[in-house]
């Protein structure tokens, strides 16, 4: 393995060709109940080497989004519109439309996927060593001691302990936080450019969780590779991602670097998050913040800005509707239950789905909006 | 993991067996096995009005008599009948003996017991025997070796085939599941017992045990027969019991239903049984299957119980012994088949329909 | 692993005794004797007078209680023997050794058969699953699957042997060979061959319906598994999904199956060999019964009950061998 120079995390490579762009992603469920879109229009992008985190509740689509670029999809689930623009040793290939064979050589090729369950996600079976090695010989013409060799390089990169005695061991001797290991070996295995996380220590103990991320975000500095960290843990994100995407309902509202997003939240979705979480930091010991109402089921998404029911900016044309305030629409201002808003810029990197982002920001912080309680 | 599964849509409410019967009435298949279930409990329960040689109901000398009944037990036959000597052959008799007597009479006139003489009923000829018996107008299933309509059998069978299943399932479900509760609610030593005791019986291939049960009783009787099958079919169900009693004794609300001061039996069949009574159920029907067919294969391998009892199995046996009356293999094996087919279609919708892990999967 | 040995055959040898015990008793409190059925049958000249009645009941065994008649089979057993066969008047052994081969002849290829068409047909119903052909193709291994073996059998003797008589596609009724013993053995095998075709078709088509069912369902549920969206996101095609990774899984339970057709294999199939009057372990055993022979009725218990538990370790261990999570210990 060749050492490489740790990433200058402060340096980001030139902004113009993304590793990965996906641009008005629509991947929906096809059930006897009627067509459920999870995922409604995602565009993101990832950055060469560097770590995206993908936050948001259960049932927001991150999982789907995951799936959806590397065509995992399963069975009445259907990727039915967008791109996935996917720049690799100088092509770009549109991962959406990428014929089977392609992306197969694609998938943990030059794609590594890491999943939740470490519990389950090993073929029980198979040795540890037989399941990384397999990734390999997949993609690389290689012989089988050379395929072993390289598992056994990959258990010592992800530092397990013993890995030439856990090469022969099956998956249920190993525990929890092994086993994560083992699939971050595997996922890594053919050095590919991209990993996707997807909820990578959900599954996991605290203790173990951290040691996890630690090694990810090491891993990330050693070999460069990028990261898609999918989480609901607004910690987790602040501490390993470079740049943060918040979805909400099937569509990201907010991409910004972590930075910038976590000093200068601009979706009111955002706002509420960063709120509603508690942080060591603060010397307010009230309640916490909380976003009234509950996450949409897909089959009753909203019209217009799907936050609009649960957003105390909304603004509507009358006082009827839920929580929002009633505000006087200004002339030719689109109502938020009526159009959808665009993910505009609105700083440099920073995009937002919200018609009134440029009034709520930007010099309101967390911490601030935390303390003055504008949820309640 | 959320998200990439579908999402649930908000569920009517209902019990859980109203929700299973939403999802059984889905498969068109297991709702046409019920349907066909169904209208052989018809035919069972009216086959001596559908086809019989009896008056479905007469009035005779002043008083109103069913003597039909007697296809179900002899003893139901009306005295006076046998007084006044009409052994069994009631056309002629009835006017012969009372002018003013009315008779209603079954769809079908044919015996499933004996050949139909001559002018028995008046103007028609005596059955055909051999094979000269094929299928015709007046026999549509033809008729056996000694002249006995095959279509008045089959009808006749149909109480057997229906019987068989539910007695002897009923008994190896009641055996399978009193023996599998002990042992999975009790553990211990009452738990190494049984569990030996259904590992032993299973040893013993089901078939030659059940042949040579057959064989050791003085008087085979069909009621036998479906003891013998029931008593030796249990023991998958006593596993899959013994399984569900030891998962669900673990369970918070069985917890819950000690630690109110409820007794082991009362927990058992209050809170465990309807619990495990799903899973349990699905093994019963498939069973009712596989008694019908054991059934049938004892009744062709001349084992049944004897003659004056019409089973589908036995009208194959007689198929043996003449090759050339094909009619005699083709009617009554299609019955047994399509109620077979029909069991098994029954037991995979209750399958798929109360499988928990099946559900979330078709969601 | 040797406790486990000791613990399995200890227990073995209990459920023998206790299996043996009761067939023994269940046999002698059958209504009549070998003597009085053969006696019924055989005609008034070769009639046994009382004297050699007396000695053969004495022989064997007959004028004990059964449990003393039990003890006595059993003791012989311990000295390897087995008794002598009543109406067939041979030794049991020697009996069962006739019959193997003939069962065999039939289970053996049926099996073969059976693992032969399942296996592609369960992956190829998984990997098609819920289209057109599929569920086609399983809604008829359903229809077979209810379809009795004895209708089956009576279906296929009268197309076969009595609609088609005279023409190519005629097949022999009954028996194993119609060529005398001096005729060339190829025209002998080819013979054989010829009668089995109609038994070893009856008893494949259950089998195979129920094993191609019980392997996609078992791979169905393989597929679900965390495990198998791990192997497509390594990269690894829909064949090699469904075969390397989702299959290998499911020879977990397949073993058991496997193990639990062991009996069968060497013990014949009653109804089959009964239909057909293949001279194997099942018509021996149906014929046994019917002649009170209870020498052979008791040898042939034993070697099935053998068998079954045979059967059974050999499914435990095969899933050892298969399933890493899983030890003798």
């Amino acid at each position: 393995m060749i050492e490489r120079p740790p990433h200058p995390r402060l340096s980001p490579p030139p902004r113009h060709a993304p590793l990965l762009a996906i641009k008005n992603l629509v991947t929906a469920f096809h059930t006897p109940a009627g067509r459920i879109p999870a995922v409604d229009g995602v565009s993101l992008s990832i950055e060469r080497g560097r770590t995206l985190g993908i936050v948001g509740e259960s049932g927001c689509g991150k999982s789907v989004t995951a799936m959806s670029v590397l065509r995992l999809v399963a069975s009445p689930g259907r990727i039915e519109a967008g791109e996935i623009l996917f720049s690799s040793g100088g092509t770009t290939l549109d991962l959406a439309t990428l014929p089977e064979p392609a992306m197969r050589s694609v998938r943990g090729g030059r794609i590594g996927m890491i999943f939740q369950e470490p519990m389950t996600s090993l073929n029980p079976v198979f040795t540890v060593g037989d399941q990384i090695a397999e990734a390999v010989l997949l993609h690389r013409r290689v012989s089988r001691e050379a395929a072993r060799a390289r598992a056994l390089e990959m258990l010592q990169l992800v530092r397990l302990a013993d890995p030439r005695q856990r090469l022969d061991e099956y998956p249920h001797q190993l525990s929890g936080g092994m086993r994560q290991r083992v699939m971050i070996a595997m996922a890594l295995a053919c050095d590919p450019e991209l990993v996707i996380a997807d909820e990578p220590t959900t599954a996991l103990d605290v203790t173990i969780q951290a040691q996890i991320l630690e090694l990810l975000s090491e891993l990330r500095a050693r070999l460069g590779t990028a990261i898609v960290l999918i989480t609901h843990d607004l910690g987790v994100v602040a501490e390993t991602c470079d740049d943060v995407a918040v979805m909400y309902a099937g569509r990201v509202v907010e991409q910004a670097p972590a930075a910038e997003l976590f000093a200068r939240p601009r979706h009111p979705y955002t706002i509420g998050l960063l709120a509603a979480r508690p942080s060591p930091g603060m010397k307010h010991s009230g309640p916490l913040c909380t976003i009234p109402g509950m996450v949409p089921l897909p089959q009753h998404f909203p019209a217009g800005c799907r936050f609009h029911p649960r957003c105390a900016y909304a603004r509507l044309p009358g006082a009827e509707s839920g929580s929002g305030r009633v505000v006087p629409l200004p002339a030719g201002e689109l109502p938020c239950n009526a159009a959808v808003p665009p993910l505009h810029e609105v700083a440099p990197g920073h995009w937002v789905r919200c018609f009134h982002a440029e009034s709520l920001g930007p010099p309101r912080s967390a911490q601030e909006i935390a303390a003055g309680g504008l949820f309640s | 993991m959320e998200g990439s599964m579908t999402p649930t849509q908000p569920m009517r409410s209902g019990g859980f067996w109203a929700e299973a019967w939403r999802r059984y009435r889905r498969r068109p298949l297991a709702l046409a096995a019920l349907v066909f279930v169904g209208w052989l409990a018809v035919v069972a329960l009216f086959a001596p009005a559908i086809a019989g040689t009896k008056p479905v109901l007469c009035r005779y000398k002043g008083h109103l008599y069913a003597p039909c009944l007697a296809f179900f037990d002899r003893r139901l036959e009306p005295a006076v009948f046998a007084r006044d000597r009409f052994r069994g052959t009631y056309p002629q008799n009835l006017k012969e003996k009372d002018p003013d007597s009315w008779a209603i009479w079954p769809l079908f006139f044919q015996d499933p017991y004996r050949a139909v003489r001559e002018n028995e009923w008046p103007g028609r000829p005596a059955n055909p025997a051999r094979d000269e018996g094929h299928p015709s107008a007046s026999h549509p299933f033809g008729t056996d070796q000694y002249g006995v309509d095959v279509l008045a059998k089959m009808v006749h069978g149909t109480t057997v085939a229906l019987l068989v299943g539910f007695v002897s399932m009923g008994l190896a479900g009641t055996i399978g599941i009193v023996i599998g509760a002990l042992g999975g609610y009790c553990g211990g030593w009452v738990d190494m017992v049984t569990s030996r005791f259904t590992e032993i019986v299973m040893c013993i291939p089901t078939l030659v045990l059940i042949l040579a049960l057959t064989a050791i009783i003085e008087k085979p009787s069909i009621w036998k027969t479906m003891a013998i099958i029931g008593a030796t079919g249990w023991t998958g169900i006593a596993r899959l019991t013994r399984g569900e009693f030891l998962r669900l004794r673990q369970s918070e609300f069985v917890m819950a239903a000690r630690a109110a001061g409820a007794g082991p039996v009362r927990i058992m069949l209050r809170h465990i049984l309807p619990n495990a009574l799903a899973p349990i159920l699905v093994p019963i029907t498939f069973g009712i299957a596989s008694a019908i067919l054991t059934e049938s294969a004892l009744s062709f391998l001349g084992f049944g119980p004897p003659p004056p009892s019409a089973s589908w199995g036995s009208l194959l046996n007689d198929a043996r012994s003449n090759y050339s009356m094909w009619w005699l293999v083709v009617f009554p094996g299609l019955a047994i088949f399509l109620t077979v087919l029909s069991y098994n279609l029954i037991g995979e919708g209750l399958q798929e329909a109360t499988d928990p892990r099946l559900r979330e999967a078709r969601k | 692993m040797a406790t486990y040995f000791l613990r399995r055959l200890l227990l073995g040898l209990t459920t023998l005794v206790v299996i043996t015990g009761f067939v023994y008793g269940l046999a002698r409190n059958m209504p009549g004797t070998p003597l009085t059925v053969q006696l019924g049958e055989t005609d008034p000249s070769r009639k046994i007078n009382p004297e050699d009645q007396e000695r053969l009941r004495k022989i064997y065994g007959l004028d004990k209680s059964w449990p003393v008649g039990y003890a006595q089979w059993l003791g012989n057993l311990l000295q390897g023997d087995l008794g002598r066969s009543i109406s067939r008047k041979q030794p049991v052994t020697q009996l069962i050794a006739e019959r193997i081969g003939p069962s065999f002849l039939i289970s053996g290829t049926s099996l073969l058969l059976t693992w032969l068409i399942s296996v592609p047909l369960g992956l190829y119903a998984s990997a098609r699953s819920g289209r057109f052909d599929e569920r086609a193709s399983s809604l008829l291994l359903y229809v077979l699957y209810s379809f009795p073996t004895f209708v089956a059998a009576l279906f296929l003797q009268i197309i076969f042997a009595v609609w088609l008589r005279g023409t190519a596609w005629e097949l022999p009724l009954f028996g194993m060979s119609d060529l005398p013993a001096d005729a060339p053995w190829l025209a002998r095998v080819g013979d054989v061959a010829r009668h089995a075709i109609l038994p070893v078709t009856c008893q494949t088509y259950v089998s195979l319906a129920y094993d191609s069912r019980f392997i996609k369902a078992n791979l169905e549920e393989a597929v679900r598994q965390d495990y198998i969206r791990t192997a497509r996101a390594k990269g690894a095609g829909p064949w090699r999904v469904l075969v390397h990774h989702a299959f290998r899984n499911t020879l977990i339970p397949l073993v058991t199956l496997l193990g639990l057709s062991l009996p069968a294999l060497i013990g014949g199939s009653v109804i089959i060999e009964q239909i057909f009057t293949w001279p194997g372990m099942g018509r021996l055993f149906f014929e046994s019964i019917r002649e009170r022979d209870y020498p052979t009725i008791m040898g042939l218990t034993l070697m099935f009950s053998v068998l079954t538990l045979l059967g059974q370790l050999l499914a435990d261990m095969l899933y050892c061998v298969v399933d890493p999570r899983v030890s003798l210990d």
